[in-house]
């Protein structure tokens, strides 16, 4: 039966072997960048006039641990973890590079490993500060963008972070509210750091969980995580924590 | 096809964590566009995040795994449960298959209407230590507030029988209470309840009760025989 299949398959080849190599892939294949990109939001911060109650937020720090990207079939090699609230004018930053195969291709997918933050929060001379690491792992697939890579050409998929997701009123809102107010009424202790601990301890209020079941709002911020990858800017993916 | 959709009688009996035996006797909901589904996000054990969360989510607000949506009830309803049920709310259109769930999106009532302005009114009783609390809940849910993942497992044929539309004061999956959290005597005056939005000494009940409210715990949908 093999023996058969094979004499098919070269019969089959004949009239191609003047083009390539039978067997041999015709497409050609271009150069894809895999950019990470906070926009402004993370980069320059969220202005008080974004926020529905005032208080404007300005990042420090903003950290994510990216890996497993695969673009077009194509694993790209994880990178090291990333600082993204440096100011790129809009380009983001590259965190991998390689061939893929020319074509259109969509669903790609990634995870973000761990998001670490350090800032501060303003409302009328009141300052909060915060410093919080989120190491629970989130897989993007199913992403809404075709990566269109040409023969010789370069190409760019961008991991888009939505950081004002963390301030998101609502899981499941088409057009939630931006409130920092009750993460600053968690600081009970009124020192101006706002600690996961203030934030176990703190209810959620009249934020709204759909389904879901939060009882603190560390586990709101949590929750909010698996929101904040996009792609190419607001194009959204299937998310699930791992 | 066409299938009547019908309210069921009122599920009110819930034991609450704070000890509470209560009895809802009525619910008045104002929704819209009751849609019908296969697979999507569906009311199951195990939804608490993070440790988990297993159903997948869509990675932006609002963009629940709704499911594939095979059947609809259109328009607004002004759904009432009582102790009879029996209250028609028109008549659906499915395609023939196997359902999952069933969605909806909460309204405001009408100007006339028993609700008018709000998205809910819940009355009842709450007893404990022999003491009972008459209580009245009014619940403002956000502009297109939709609750995805009401259970609904039927399989439509060509003789698809009645839909019912159940309300319960207790999760039956979970086993839960609407109610869990409220104390009710603490928060009566002249010894009855009165929780409801912008009242600060309610706040605290009004939320939880208004987040357990939106879940898809409380609702459910079943296709009787016809």
């Amino acid at each position: 039966m093999t023996s058969t299949v094979l004499r098919s398959l070269s019969f089959a080849c004949a009239p191609l072997l003047l083009l390539a190599a039978c067997g041999d892939d015709p497409a050609g294949e271009g150069t894809v960048n895999v950019t990470v990109y906070g926009e402004a939001f993370i980069e320059e911060g969220i202005p008080a006039s974004e926020m529905s109650d005032g208080w404007a937020i300005t990042f420090d720090t903003f950290e994510v641990t990216v890996r497993d990207v695969r673009v077009g079939g194509v694993a790209f090699d994880d990178p090291a973890p990333l600082e993204i609230a440096t100011p790129t004018d809009g380009a983001g930053q590259v965190i991998a590079t390689a061939p893929v195969r020319e074509g259109d291709h969509e669903n790609a997918s990634f995870v973000i490993e761990a998001v670490d933050l350090t800032g501060s929060a303003t409302k009328e001379g009141d300052t909060k500060t915060f410093a919080w690491t989120f190491e629970h792992p989130v897989a993007y697939d199913g992403c809404e963008t075709t990566t269109a890579v040409t023969d010789g050409g370069t190409s760019t998929f961008q991991i888009t972070v939505h950081a004002d997701h963390f301030f998101y009123d609502s899981l499941v809102a088409e057009e939630p509210a931006l409130l920092f107010q009750p993460l600053a009424d968690a600081d009970t202790d009124s020192d101006g750091v706002i600690t996961q601990a203030e934030l176990e301890a703190a209810g959620i209020g009249a934020l709204d969980p759909g389904n879901e079941s939060v009882d603190n709002l560390w586990e709101w911020l949590l929750a909010q995580t698996a929101t904040l990858g996009h792609v190419d800017g607001e194009g959204h993916c299937d998310a699930a924590a791992l | 096809m066409e299938v009547a959709v019908v309210v069921a009688p009122i599920e009110g009996s819930a034991t609450t964590d704070l000890g509470y035996e209560v009895e809802v006797e009525s619910v008045t909901v104002a929704l819209r566009d009751v849609v019908f589904t296969v697979a999507g996000e569906v009311h199951a054990e195990n939804r608490r995040w993070p440790s988990l969360f297993v159903s997948p989510a869509y990675a932006h607000p609002g963009h629940y795994q709704g499911g594939d949506v095979t059947g609809e009830l259109p328009g607004t309803h002004l759904v009432q449960w009582d102790a009879e049920g029996g209250q028609a709310l028109g008549q659906a259109t499915l395609i023939e298959g196997t359902y999952d769930a069933g969605n909806f999106t909460f309204e405001r009532g009408a100007a006339g209407s028993p609700i008018a302005g709000h998205s809910a009114r819940l009355t009842g009783t709450a007893t404990r230590d022999g003491v009972t609390t008459p209580f009245a809940v009014t619940i403002d849910s956000p502009e297109d507030r939709t609750l995805v993942g009401a259970p609904f497992e039927a399989s439509v044929g060509e003789d698809a029988g009645t839909i019912r539309f159940h309300f319960s004061a207790t999760d039956p999956l979970e086993g839960d209470s609407l109610f869990d959290g409220v104390d009710f005597a603490a928060i009566a005056q002249d010894g009855a309840a009165t929780i409801g939005p912008d009242d600060g000494a309610t706040e605290d009940a009004y939320n939880a009760i208004r987040r357990e409210f939106q879940t898809h715990d409380h609702f459910r949908f079943t296709l009787e025989a016809p």
